[in-house]
This record gives structure tokens, C-alpha cells and sequence, in this order.
């Protein structure tokens, strides 16, 4: 799963020293702890992306038109 | 997505979440929260999350959403029904001056049930009243012409844009309703269904308003009362 956010991170151009990056990869390890069982591998991506797109509103960032 | 630069911050930060859930109804028909949304109302979804989160976007910014539950959601939306109302005097007696007209009640019932309303459901129904002119206009034409095409035209001259005809449909069919749609409001009988809890009948005959313009999206309103705090 970390595997798949870093992959995120970079083809969005975040440093991975973001505080960004870093509330993602928290998020990704609190749903790891909560769905251990359930946590399905084609929903990778998709928890991923979530956990950035949380982060960016617990960061209050917003993204470029580009990045978006 | 044109006009995403523009755009209010908030909707900004929102974003993202926003069309991770799009991505993931689009892959697996259920949003990150889990609830099932058809295919078909994937449009409808997204705008109502746009107008969602700028209508609730104060309360929800402070609320980290990967931990968003029903009951979290409802919270939200419980705590957006607290504000008071935006009706002075003068706006209220006009409001139910109309109401009475178009849902023939007396004007005590329709102040007890008014008042009984969130302040965004007031806003809306004060829209359609203002509009109530235009509204008997364009019911004239639909059930008059017995084909779109006038009710087309005259739509057209009045937003000043083309209009397909799954909107005009869409227009006409909320249009017909408009009486029924006010007295259910009033009623407060749409139900909210689902974790998501919107009313899928309310929203669908609030969309056919927002096309035509008899109704102004939660947005526009929230920026012009902005505009007016700041003046």
C-alpha cells in the first residue's frame, strides 16, 4: 500500500518531506490498522489517492489545475 | 473543471476527495464511503457534491473525512439545519403570501411549517416564489403546446444558452412538479435515504430548477451573501 501512495505522491510532484506526504502515509497506516482483513488489492489505487485527497483537506492545500 | 482556478477555496481543497469518490464509483459503483450510486446519477452526484461541500464546507474542513461516517455525515448536515433562518419580515410575509397561493394552505399552517425549515430549504423554496411568474410561463407552455419546442424557445431566450433535450426533460419534469416538490418541502416528507442522506426525488426536481434558473445553486448564493457580509 505505501508502495502505491509513493507512486501517487510522485506522479503528483510532491516531495515526499511534504507535510502532505506525511499526513497520507499516516492515514494510509491508520485504515491499514482498521482493515487489515479487508483491505482488497484494486482498491489500492483507490485508497491511495484517498488518503492523499484527505490529507489535502486536513492540510487545507489545494492542488493545481494540472495536478487536479 | 473550466472554472476550477476561479473557483471557491474550499471546493479547492475538496476537490480531490471528490473525484477519488467519482474514480471509485466509476471502478467499483460504490464511493469511498461505501454507498452505491448508479452510473446514471453519477452527474447528479457530482454536483450535489460540489453544492454540498460549499454549502457545508465550514463544519466539514474541520472533519477528516477518511474517517467520515453516516453518522459523522448526518452530523454535519443536523448541525447545517441549526442555522437560523435568513427570512426578515417583509420577505416572510411575501413568501407566504405566494405559498398561499400555490399550495391554497392557510398562511398559519404554511408560517408553522416555514418554520420548521433549514435555512437552505427556505432559500430554495423563496427562489421558486420569486419565480412564481416564470413558473406558471413555462407550465403554460408545456401543457399548452403539447410538444417542447416553444417551451424550448422560450427557456433559451431566457437563460441565453442552448439546452439539450435530457435538460429540457429534466426542466419540464421538475417544472410540472414545482406545486407537489413546495408542499412536500413544506411537509418535510423528502426523507433523506442512505448513508449519503440526500433525498434523490428532491434533489433530481432541484436539479431541473437549477437548469432553468428558477432556483440558484447553493454556490451563487453562498458568494452573494459573502459579497453582502463584506459591503
Amino acid at each position: 500500500m505505501k508502495e502505491r501512495l509513493t507512486r501517487c505522491l510522485q506522479l503528483l510532484k510532491i516531495s515526499l518531506d511534504d507535510q502532505i506526504s506525511k499526513t497520507a502515509f499516516e492515514l494510509i497506516e491508520k485504515s491499514k490498522d482498521q482493515n487489515t482483513t479487508t483491505i482488497q488489492q484494486d482498491r489500492d489505487w483507490i485508497n491511495a489517492l484517498n488518503a492523499i485527497a484527505d490529507s489535502c483537506i486536513l492540510n487545507q492545500s489545494t492542488f493545481s489545475v494540472s495536478s487536479i | 473543471m473550466a472554472n476550477y482556478e476561479s473557483s471557491d477555496n474550499k471546493l479547492k481543497i475538496s476537490y480531490p476527495r471528490i473525484i477519488v469518490d467519482i474514480v471509485s464509483i466509476l471502478a467499483k459503483g460504490v464511493d469511498t464511503r461505501g454507498n452505491k450510486i448508479p452510473l446514471h446519477n453519477l452527474e447528479h452526484y457530482y454536483q450535489m457534491r460540489k453544492s454540498d461541500t460549499i454549502s457545508t464546507s465550514a463544519i466539514a474542513s474541520q472533519v477528516p473525512i477518511s474517517t467520515a461516517t453516516a453518522a459523522s455525515i448526518k452530523s454535519i448536515e443536523s448541525n447545517g439545519k441549526k442555522e437560523e433562518p435568513t427570512l426578515n419580515r417583509d420577505e416572510e410575509s411575501e413568501l407566504v403570501e405566494v405559498l398561499d397561493k400555490i399550495t391554497d394552505r392557510g398562511k398559519k399552517d404554511i408560517q408553522k411549517s416555514i418554520a420548521k425549515l433549514d435555512r437552505r430549504d427556505i432559500e430554495r423554496i423563496k427562489d421558486l416564489c420569486k419565480n412564481y411568474n416564470k413558473l406558471q410561463k413555462y407550465s403554460k407552455l408545456i401543457t399548452d403546446a403539447d410538444n417542447l419546442q416553444e417551451f424550448k424557445t422560450a427557456l433559451e431566450n431566457e437563460t441565453g444558452r442552448k439546452l439539450s433535450s435530457h435538460q429540457l426533460q429534466r426542466a419540464a419534469n421538475s417544472i410540472r412538479k414545482a406545486k407537489l416538490y413546495m408542499e412536500n418541502v413544506l411537509d418535510g416528507k423528502f426523507i433523506p435515504h442512505g448513508s449519503y442522506g440526500i433525498n434523490h426525488t428532491k434533489h433530481n426536481l432541484e436539479y431541473g430548477y437549477l437548469i432553468v434558473r428558477l432556483m440558484q445553486p447553493s454556490k451563487r448564493r453562498t458568494m452573494s451573501t459573502t459579497t453582502k457580509e463584506r459591503t
